[in-house]
C-alpha cells in the first residue's frame, strides 16, 4: 500500500455539481519533483480548465 | 498502486509522467566509492518509494546487499534527507533534482548516477479510481489532453515553465532552476505519459521480494490504455502548433 502512494500521482473526482458548470479534480503527487512540470504548468496555464478540446 | 492494486484496491494506471528512476547517491567528498558505503547509514524517503527502491537496485549492482550490507532510514521529504546529509547523521543520501543540483553545487560528490543506469520503472504513475473510469471517462480524457498540452507548454516555453518549477519546489536559485528544467525537459519526462510495460514489470518484481502475489501478477493488470490510446488516435505525439488536429467542441 505504501509504495503505491509513494510513486504514484493519484487522480481523483472530488465533486461535480449540477449548479456549476466548474468540476472540481483533486491531483495529488507523492514529492516535490520537476517529474511533475507538466502537471504544474497545465495547472498555471488553465489547461485543466479548458473545456472546449476535444479529439477529433 | 500495484500493492494496493493487489489487496484489492480499484485502482489503474492509465499514463506515467516518467518511465525511469530518477536519482543519484550523494556523499560527502572523502567518501570515493559507492563500496566505501558498506556498514554505514544511507537516507530514503519511505521504504518502499521510488528512493528506497532506487537505492536497493543501485546497491544490488554493486554486489552490496541492502539489507545487511548498509543502514537503510527513511527520513521523509527530500529536503529532510538531504539535510541528514549535511549535518552527518547519514552517510549517503538518495537525492534528485533539484536537491541534486544544490548537493553538487555545495560540494557532495555522486556515488552513483541511478538515473544513468536507465533503470526503468513507473516513477511516477497517473493512477485514478476504476469507479472514475467507469462513471467519468469523459473527464479523464480531458485531463490527458490538458497534461499532454502542458508538457508542450513547458516544452517550448522555458520562461512559464520555470516559474511554475520555481513555485510548486520552492527553489529560487536561477542556476538551479534552470538545470532543473534542462534536465527534467530534456532527459526524463515524456512528451506523452506512455506507460512502459517493461517498467512495470520491473515494479512488479520488485514487489514479489515482500508480496507473493506479485510473482505471478502481469503489467496489464494494472493499466487501462483506452485514454492513451484516445489520445494516439488523435495524433497527439506530434507538434500541438498545429491546432488542425484538434476542434473546439
Amino acid at each position: 500500500m505504501k509504495r503505491v502512494i509513494i510513486s504514484s500521482v493519484l487522480v481523483a473526482l472530488l465533486c461535480a455539481t449540477a449548479a456549476l458548470a466548474a468540476e472540481r479534480m483533486r491531483i495529488a503527487y507523492s514529492s516535490i519533483s520537476g517529474a511533475y512540470v507538466g502537471i504544474w504548468v497545465a495547472h498555471d496555464a488553465g489547461l485543466f480548465a479548458k473545456k472546449d478540446w476535444i479529439i477529433k | 498502486m500495484i500493492a494496493a492494486t493487489l489487496s484489492g484496491a480499484d485502482l489503474k494506471v492509465i499514463g506515467n509522467n516518467v518511465n525511469k528512476m530518477i536519482f543519484s547517491i550523494h556523499a560527502k567528498p572523502e567518501v570515493k566509492s559507492i563500496e566505501e558505503l558498506r556498514g554505514k547509514r544511507i537516507g530514503v524517503s519511505r521504504f518502499g518509494s521510488s528512493s528506497d527502491v532506487s537505492a536497493r537496485y543501485a546497491l544490488r549492482k554493486f554486489n552490496l546487499d541492502p539489507q545487511k550490507d548498509v543502514i537503510l532510514l527513511q527520513l521523509g521529504s527530500m529536503s529532510s534527507i538531504f539535510g541528514a546529509l549535511r549535518s552527518g547523521a547519514v552517510d549517503g543520501a538518495l537525492v534528485s533534482p533539484p536537491t541534486q543540483f544544490l548537493s553538487e553545487k555545495l560540494g557532495f560528490k555522486e556515488l552513483v548516477s541511478i538515473t544513468e543506469m536507465n533503470f526503468a520503472y513507473p516513477n511516477p504513475a497517473m493512477a485514478v479510481p476504476g469507479d472514475l473510469i467507469r462513471k467519468r471517462p469523459d473527464l479523464l480524457d480531458r485531463f490527458m489532453r490538458a497534461y499532454v498540452r502542458g508538457v508542450h507548454r513547458a516544452r517550448t516555453d522555458r520562461e512559464f515553465a520555470i516559474k511554475s518549477l520555481a513555485k510548486y519546489t520552492t527553489v529560487t536559485d536561477p542556476v538551479l532552476l534552470g538545470k532543473t528544467y534542462d534536465f527534467y525537459l530534456d532527459k526524463v519526462v515524456e512528451r506523452a505519459p506512455y506507460i512502459n510495460m517493461g517498467g512495470m514489470q520491473n515494479a512488479l518484481d520488485d514487489l514479489a521480494r515482500t508480496i507473493p502475489a506479485a510473482k505471478t501478477a502481469k503489467p496489464e493488470q494494472f493499466v487501462d490504455m483506452r485514454f492513451l490510446d484516445k489520445l494516439e488516435r488523435a495524433d497527439y505525439s506530434t507538434s500541438f502548433t498545429n491546432d488542425d488536429r484538434w476542434i473546439r467542441g
